[in-house]
C-alpha cells in the first residue's frame, strides 16, 4: 500500500512538473475597439457604438506538438456604450463583457506566434432599460498574433494583437422587432507578461 | 493547414461581418403632432433636458404610478432619446403631476376622459403651456383625478394607466391614436405602450422639432 502511494505521488509530482514545463501562462492589459453594435434608420441614421474599452486578458496554453499549443483565453472588457444620431450622442450606460476562447497557436518565427480560437462572448446586463436590459451570450471566433521576448529570468514580455467577430443581438432588440444580428468586429492590442515554456 | 484553407477561415468571418441586423419597420405610426392654427407642432425634449424631471403629488399612489409610467416609456427608447426621473421638489420639476381637475385656461388641452364602460373611474388632462413663439413653458402640468372612489382597486388601476398615457403626452405625443389597442388612444384600456405607440414615439424623437422647451425655471 505504502509503495503504491509512493508511486502515485511520484507520478503526480513528475507529471505536474512536466506539465508546468509545457504550460504557458500569461496576463495582459490593453484596449479593445468595436465596430458598430447596432445600425438603424429611424427617419435618420442611428448607431449604437461601444467606446474603446480597457481590457484584461488571462490565458494558458499547453504544448500539443512541437510547434503547437492549445489552451484557453479569458478576456474582460469594461467601457461605455452610446448612441449617435444627428449630432446627438446619447449615453447608453456601461458595457461589460467577458469572453472565453478555446485557442490553438503555433510558431510563425522570430518570437511571433499565430493564434486562432472559438468560444463565447457574454454581455452583462446594463444599468437599466435599453439595448442591454438583460444579459446575452454569443458565439465568438477570433485570431491574432503574439510577440514574445525574454524580459526577466522567469517572465517574458508579451504583446498581442487580436481580431474577433461575433453576431450581436439582445433580448431587448428582439422584443423591439429587430431580426437577425449585427456582425460585430473587434480589434484589441494588449501587453503583459508570460511565464512558462519558451 | 494549407494557405488556401487558412485564407478561407479568415475570409468567412469577414464576409459574415458585412451583414447587418434587420431593423423593424416603423411605418405604422399615428399622427402625434398637434395643430394650432396653421402650424403643425412637433415637440420633443432636447438631449440637454434629459432626464426630464417629474414631480408627482403624494396622493393616491401617484408617485408610485409616476415611477412605473416613466419606466414604461423608458423601455420604448433603445437609444436614450428620452429619459425621466422623479424628483422630490416640485420647484425643480419639468412636469408636475397633481391630483384634481385642471384649472380653467386657454392652453391646448390633451384630455383623457374615461367614460366608457371599461374604465369610467378616472380622468386626466395634460397642459403643455405653449406660447406663440413655439416654446413650451415649464413646468408642464398633468392633472389626474378619480371620478368615483379613488381607493377602489379599479380606480387605482385607472390612475396608473392614465398617468402612463399622460406621460406619453408630456414626452411629445400631442395627439391621440385612433386605434383603441394603443395606450395613446383617447380612452385607453391597455396598460403600456403598444408597438404602434413605440413606433410613433421613436419616429417623433428622430423628427426635427419646431417646438422646444423654454428655459428651466
Amino acid at each position: 500500500m505504502r509503495k503504491t502511494l509512493f508511486v502515485i505521488g511520484w507520478l503526480a509530482v513528475a507529471g505536474t512538473q512536466r506539465l508546468a514545463a509545457q504550460t504557458d501562462y500569461y496576463l495582459r492589459a490593453g484596449a479593445t475597439a468595436w465596430s458598430t453594435l447596432v445600425g438603424d434608420f429611424i427617419a435618420q441614421d442611428v448607431r449604437a457604438k461601444a467606446a474603446v474599452a480597457p481590457t484584461l486578458v488571462a490565458g494558458l496554453g499547453h504544448s500539443i506538438a512541437t510547434r503547437y499549443r492549445a489552451g484557453v483565453e479569458l478576456a474582460a472588457e469594461s467601457g461605455g456604450l452610446h448612441s449617435e444620431y444627428d449630432d446627438v450622442r446619447g449615453d447608453l450606460g456601461s458595457l461589460r463583457t467577458a469572453s472565453l476562447l478555446g485557442v490553438v497557436d503555433g510558431v510563425v518565427g522570430g518570437g511571433v506566434r499565430w493564434q486562432a480560437g472559438l468560444g463565447f462572448i457574454h454581455y452583462f446586463a446594463g444599468d437599466g432599460a435599453g439595448l442591454l436590459a438583460s444579459a446575452t451570450t454569443r458565439l465568438l471566433v477570433g485570431g491574432g498574433l503574439d510577440f514574445r521576448r525574454p524580459l526577466l529570468a522567469a517572465f517574458d514580455l508579451t504583446v498581442a494583437a487580436r481580431y474577433d467577430f461575433h453576431r450581436f443581438t439582445t433580448p431587448a432588440l428582439q422584443a423591439h422587432g429587430y431580426s437577425g444580428a449585427q456582425g460585430v468586429q473587434r480589434v484589441s492590442l494588449s501587453i503583459g507578461l508570460a511565464r512558462g515554456s519558451r | 493547414m494549407s494557405r488556401a484553407k487558412a485564407a478561407a477561415m479568415l475570409a468567412l468571418p469577414l464576409l459574415a461581418a458585412c451583414s447587418d441586423i434587420g431593423a423593424p419597420s416603423r411605418a405604422d405610426v399615428y399622427e402625434w403632432r398637434a395643430v394650432q392654427g396653421s402650424d403643425t407642432l412637433n415637440f420633443r425634449w432636447p438631449p440637454s433636458f434629459l432626464p426630464v424631471r417629474v414631480w408627482a403629488e403624494d396622493q393616491f399612489s401617484l408617485p408610485l404610478y409616476a415611477d412605473s409610467s416613466i419606466a414604461a416609456w423608458r423601455r420604448v427608447f433603445l437609444y436614450h432619446e428620452w429619459d425621466a426621473v422623479r424628483v422630490a421638489d416640485s420647484a425643480t420639476a419639468d412636469v408636475i403631476v397633481r391630483y384634481g381637475p385642471p384649472p380653467p385656461g386657454d392652453d391646448i388641452l390633451l384630455e383623457r376622459f374615461a367614460i366608457d364602460s371599461r374604465a369610467p373611474e378616472c380622468q386626466a388632462t395634460t397642459l403643455p403651456h405653449l406660447d406663440d413663439v413655439h416654446e413650451v413653458h415649464l413646468p408642464m402640468h398633468v392633472y389626474i383625478a378619480a371620478r368615483f372612489l379613488p381607493e377602489l382597486p379599479e380606480t387605482q388601476a385607472c390612475l396608473a394607466l392614465t398617468l402612463t398615457h399622460e406621460i406619453g403626452h408630456t414626452l411629445g405625443i400631442f395627439r391621440h391614436s385612433p386605434h383603441p389597442e394603443d395606450l395613446m388612444y383617447s380612452n385607453p384600456t391597455v396598460a403600456g405602450p403598444s408597438e404602434r405607440d413605440r413606433n410613433t414615439a421613436e419616429v417623433l424623437y428622430h423628427t426635427p422639432a419646431n417646438v422646444s422647451p423654454a428655459a428651466r425655471p
